[in-house]
Protein backbone atom coordinates (compact mmCIF):
# COMPACT_ATOMS: atom_id res chain seq x y z
CA UNK A 1 0.00 0.00 0.00
CA UNK A 2 1.12 3.42 -0.62
CA UNK A 3 0.33 6.75 1.16
CA UNK A 4 1.03 9.92 -0.28
CA UNK A 5 -1.04 12.09 1.39
CA UNK A 6 -0.88 13.89 5.24
CA UNK A 7 -2.47 13.59 8.57
CA UNK A 8 -5.13 15.60 8.02
CA UNK A 9 -6.33 13.87 4.95
CA UNK A 10 -9.28 11.28 5.29
CA UNK A 11 -6.57 8.68 3.44
CA UNK A 12 -4.72 7.85 6.45
CA UNK A 13 -8.09 6.26 8.06
CA UNK A 14 -8.59 3.82 4.81
CA UNK A 15 -4.68 3.45 4.78
CA UNK A 16 -5.45 1.81 8.72
CA UNK A 17 -8.25 0.27 8.28
CA UNK A 18 -7.33 -1.37 5.30
CA UNK A 19 -3.94 -2.43 6.60
CA UNK A 20 -5.29 -3.44 10.23
CA UNK A 21 -7.99 -5.39 8.31
CA UNK A 22 -4.85 -7.36 6.06
CA UNK A 23 -3.06 -8.41 9.44
CA UNK A 24 -5.82 -9.64 10.75
CA UNK A 25 -6.34 -11.62 7.66
CA UNK A 26 -2.59 -13.21 7.62
CA UNK A 27 -2.04 -11.42 4.56
CA UNK A 28 1.92 -9.74 3.94
CA UNK A 29 1.61 -5.97 4.33
CA UNK A 30 4.10 -3.68 2.71
CA UNK A 31 3.50 0.26 3.38
CA UNK A 32 4.72 2.75 1.78
CA UNK A 33 4.80 5.95 2.94
CA UNK A 34 5.79 8.95 0.09
CA UNK A 35 5.25 12.75 -0.01
CA UNK A 36 3.25 14.35 2.48
CA UNK A 37 2.53 10.47 3.71
CA UNK A 38 6.14 10.53 5.36
CA UNK A 39 4.34 12.54 8.35
CA UNK A 40 1.75 9.97 8.48
CA UNK A 41 4.77 8.41 10.95
CA UNK A 42 3.54 10.51 13.51
CA UNK A 43 0.18 8.38 13.94
CA UNK A 44 0.71 5.82 16.52
CA UNK A 45 -1.43 3.75 14.73
CA UNK A 46 1.17 3.81 11.96
CA UNK A 47 3.39 2.85 14.34
CA UNK A 48 1.50 0.01 15.48
CA UNK A 49 1.19 -1.66 12.19
CA UNK A 50 5.27 -2.56 12.30
CA UNK A 51 4.75 -4.14 15.44
CA UNK A 52 2.01 -6.46 13.79
CA UNK A 53 4.29 -7.06 11.32
CA UNK A 54 3.99 -5.03 8.35
CA UNK A 55 6.96 -3.94 6.84
CA UNK A 56 7.02 -0.21 7.15
CA UNK A 57 8.70 1.66 3.89
CA UNK A 58 9.58 5.64 4.14
CA UNK A 59 10.93 7.64 1.14
CA UNK A 60 13.84 9.25 2.25
CA UNK A 61 14.00 11.98 -0.40
CA UNK A 62 9.94 13.36 1.03
CA UNK A 63 11.42 12.90 4.52
CA UNK A 64 14.29 15.31 3.49
CA UNK A 65 12.31 17.87 1.36
CA UNK A 66 9.93 18.07 4.57
CA UNK A 67 13.44 18.41 7.09
CA UNK A 68 12.27 15.22 8.93
CA UNK A 69 14.84 13.70 10.30
CA UNK A 70 15.45 9.78 9.54
CA UNK A 71 15.13 7.80 12.84
CA UNK A 72 17.58 5.38 13.97
CA UNK A 73 14.34 2.21 14.30
CA UNK A 74 14.54 -0.99 13.56
CA UNK A 75 10.61 -0.99 12.08
CA UNK A 76 11.23 1.64 9.65
CA UNK A 77 12.84 1.52 6.63
CA UNK A 78 14.08 4.99 4.76
CA UNK A 79 14.41 4.37 1.06
CA UNK A 80 13.58 5.44 -2.43
CA UNK A 81 11.49 4.94 -5.52
CA UNK A 82 13.44 1.31 -6.03
CA UNK A 83 12.08 -0.20 -3.88
CA UNK A 84 8.43 0.86 -4.47
CA UNK A 85 9.29 -0.32 -7.72
CA UNK A 86 10.21 -4.02 -6.00
CA UNK A 87 6.62 -3.37 -4.22
CA UNK A 88 4.48 -2.39 -7.25
CA UNK A 89 6.53 -5.09 -9.36
CA UNK A 90 6.51 -7.87 -6.65
CA UNK A 91 3.20 -7.76 -4.63
CA UNK A 92 -0.15 -9.56 -5.09
CA UNK A 93 -2.26 -6.31 -4.45
CA UNK A 94 -0.85 -2.73 -4.66
CA UNK A 95 -3.05 -0.23 -3.26
CA UNK A 96 -1.73 3.61 -4.20
CA UNK A 97 -4.40 6.08 -1.53
CA UNK A 98 -3.22 9.39 -3.49
CA UNK B 1 2.61 15.68 -31.65
CA UNK B 2 0.34 12.46 -32.09
CA UNK B 3 -3.58 12.58 -32.45
CA UNK B 4 -3.67 8.72 -32.78
CA UNK B 5 -4.80 6.16 -29.59
CA UNK B 6 -1.70 4.02 -30.24
CA UNK B 7 -0.58 1.40 -27.49
CA UNK B 8 -0.93 1.38 -23.87
CA UNK B 9 2.58 2.22 -22.70
CA UNK B 10 5.99 2.63 -24.03
CA UNK B 11 7.54 0.66 -27.06
CA UNK B 12 7.57 -2.74 -24.86
CA UNK B 13 3.98 -2.21 -23.33
CA UNK B 14 1.47 -4.81 -24.69
CA UNK B 15 -0.66 -7.68 -23.32
CA UNK B 16 1.54 -9.74 -21.74
CA UNK B 17 3.49 -6.48 -20.41
CA UNK B 18 0.58 -3.96 -19.19
CA UNK B 19 1.85 -0.46 -18.00
CA UNK B 20 1.88 0.83 -14.47
CA UNK B 21 -0.28 4.02 -15.43
CA UNK B 22 0.05 7.30 -13.83
CA UNK B 23 -2.76 9.39 -13.92
CA UNK B 24 -1.98 12.66 -12.99
CA UNK B 25 -4.74 15.89 -12.60
CA UNK B 26 -3.33 17.90 -9.85
CA UNK B 27 -2.18 21.35 -11.31
CA UNK B 28 1.16 21.91 -10.85
CA UNK B 29 0.53 26.10 -10.74
CA UNK B 30 -0.98 25.54 -7.45
CA UNK B 31 -0.01 22.19 -5.89
CA UNK B 32 3.41 20.11 -5.79
CA UNK B 33 1.84 16.66 -6.02
CA UNK B 34 1.77 17.10 -9.83
CA UNK B 35 5.65 17.06 -10.23
CA UNK B 36 5.78 14.69 -7.53
CA UNK B 37 3.75 12.12 -9.58
CA UNK B 38 5.81 12.61 -11.94
CA UNK B 39 8.65 11.96 -10.30
CA UNK B 40 7.20 8.84 -8.68
CA UNK B 41 6.69 7.62 -12.28
CA UNK B 42 10.21 8.14 -13.25
CA UNK B 43 11.54 6.26 -10.82
CA UNK B 44 9.17 3.36 -11.72
CA UNK B 45 10.37 3.85 -15.25
CA UNK B 46 13.76 3.62 -14.33
CA UNK B 47 12.71 0.01 -12.81
CA UNK B 48 12.27 -1.35 -16.77
CA UNK B 49 8.70 -1.14 -15.99
CA UNK B 50 6.44 0.54 -18.84
CA UNK B 51 5.10 3.37 -17.59
CA UNK B 52 2.12 5.36 -19.36
CA UNK B 53 1.87 8.86 -18.25
CA UNK B 54 -1.45 10.35 -18.46
CA UNK B 55 -2.14 14.16 -17.89
CA UNK B 56 -5.56 15.40 -17.81
CA UNK B 57 -7.19 19.04 -16.66
CA UNK B 58 -5.03 20.99 -15.31
CA UNK B 59 -2.20 18.79 -14.99
CA UNK B 60 -1.40 19.26 -18.69
CA UNK B 61 0.56 22.63 -17.80
CA UNK B 62 3.20 20.07 -16.13
CA UNK B 63 4.53 20.57 -20.24
CA UNK B 64 4.53 24.27 -19.70
CA UNK B 65 7.36 25.95 -21.59
CA UNK B 66 7.72 28.44 -18.75
CA UNK B 67 7.92 26.35 -15.21
CA UNK B 68 8.86 29.52 -13.00
CA UNK B 69 5.15 29.87 -12.28
CA UNK B 70 4.88 26.18 -11.46
CA UNK B 71 5.37 24.58 -7.93
CA UNK B 72 8.62 23.07 -7.95
CA UNK B 73 9.43 24.48 -11.46
CA UNK B 74 12.89 23.51 -11.62
CA UNK B 75 12.08 20.01 -10.32
CA UNK B 76 9.90 19.46 -13.19
CA UNK B 77 12.23 20.64 -16.00
CA UNK B 78 14.67 18.31 -14.85
CA UNK B 79 12.70 15.54 -14.28
CA UNK B 80 10.37 15.62 -17.55
CA UNK B 81 13.30 16.19 -19.37
CA UNK B 82 14.54 13.11 -17.96
CA UNK B 83 10.97 11.43 -19.73
CA UNK B 84 12.12 13.02 -22.91
CA UNK B 85 15.14 11.24 -22.98
CA UNK B 86 13.58 7.69 -21.96
CA UNK B 87 11.53 8.18 -25.42
CA UNK B 88 8.01 7.93 -22.88
CA UNK B 89 5.31 9.87 -24.22
CA UNK B 90 2.74 11.93 -22.47
CA UNK B 91 -0.73 11.48 -23.41
CA UNK B 92 -2.23 14.14 -22.34
CA UNK B 93 -5.98 14.64 -22.51
CA UNK B 94 -7.51 16.80 -25.79
CA UNK B 95 -8.99 19.20 -24.07
CA UNK B 96 -6.78 20.37 -21.44
CA UNK B 97 -4.23 21.12 -23.84
CA UNK B 98 -3.71 24.63 -23.47
CA UNK B 99 -3.61 27.18 -26.49
CA UNK B 100 -0.66 28.97 -25.19
CA UNK B 101 2.00 28.74 -27.96
CA UNK B 102 4.98 28.22 -25.99
CA UNK B 103 3.22 24.97 -23.87
CA UNK B 104 5.43 21.71 -24.87
CA UNK B 105 8.29 24.15 -26.33
CA UNK B 106 10.34 21.38 -25.38
CA UNK B 107 8.76 19.06 -27.79
CA UNK B 108 8.03 16.01 -25.45
CA UNK B 109 6.51 13.57 -27.38
CA UNK B 110 2.79 14.01 -26.76
CA UNK B 111 -0.27 11.94 -27.69
CA UNK B 112 -3.54 13.77 -27.43
CA UNK B 113 -5.73 11.35 -26.14
CA UNK B 114 -9.88 11.32 -25.66
CA UNK B 115 -11.63 10.95 -21.88
CA UNK B 116 -12.66 7.20 -23.42
CA UNK B 117 -9.44 6.47 -24.31
CA UNK B 118 -8.35 7.20 -20.94
CA UNK B 119 -10.76 5.37 -19.83
CA UNK B 120 -9.38 2.46 -21.67
CA UNK B 121 -5.50 3.19 -20.80
CA UNK B 122 -6.70 2.50 -17.45
CA UNK B 123 -8.43 -0.53 -18.20
CA UNK B 124 -5.37 -1.94 -19.92
CA UNK B 125 -3.27 -1.15 -16.98
CA UNK B 126 -1.31 -3.02 -14.15
CA UNK B 127 -0.99 -0.63 -11.57
CA UNK B 128 -2.38 2.66 -10.89
CA UNK B 129 -1.10 6.02 -9.74
CA UNK B 130 -3.67 8.65 -9.32
CA UNK B 131 -2.64 12.13 -8.22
Amino acid sequence: MLLSTGLEHPNLETAVGLSEAALARGADLYLYLIDDGVRALDDPRVRALAGRGARLFVCAYGCQKRRIPLEDADTVTYCGLVVLTDLINGTDRFIALN
Amino acid sequence: MSGGAGGSGGAGAGPDNPPVVVLISADPRTSHRANEAMRIGLGITAGDNEVCFVLTGPAAHLLDGDTDDLVDGDDIAKFRATVKELGVPFRVEKTAIPDDPDWNAEGHEVIAVTRERIAELVRQGRRFLVF
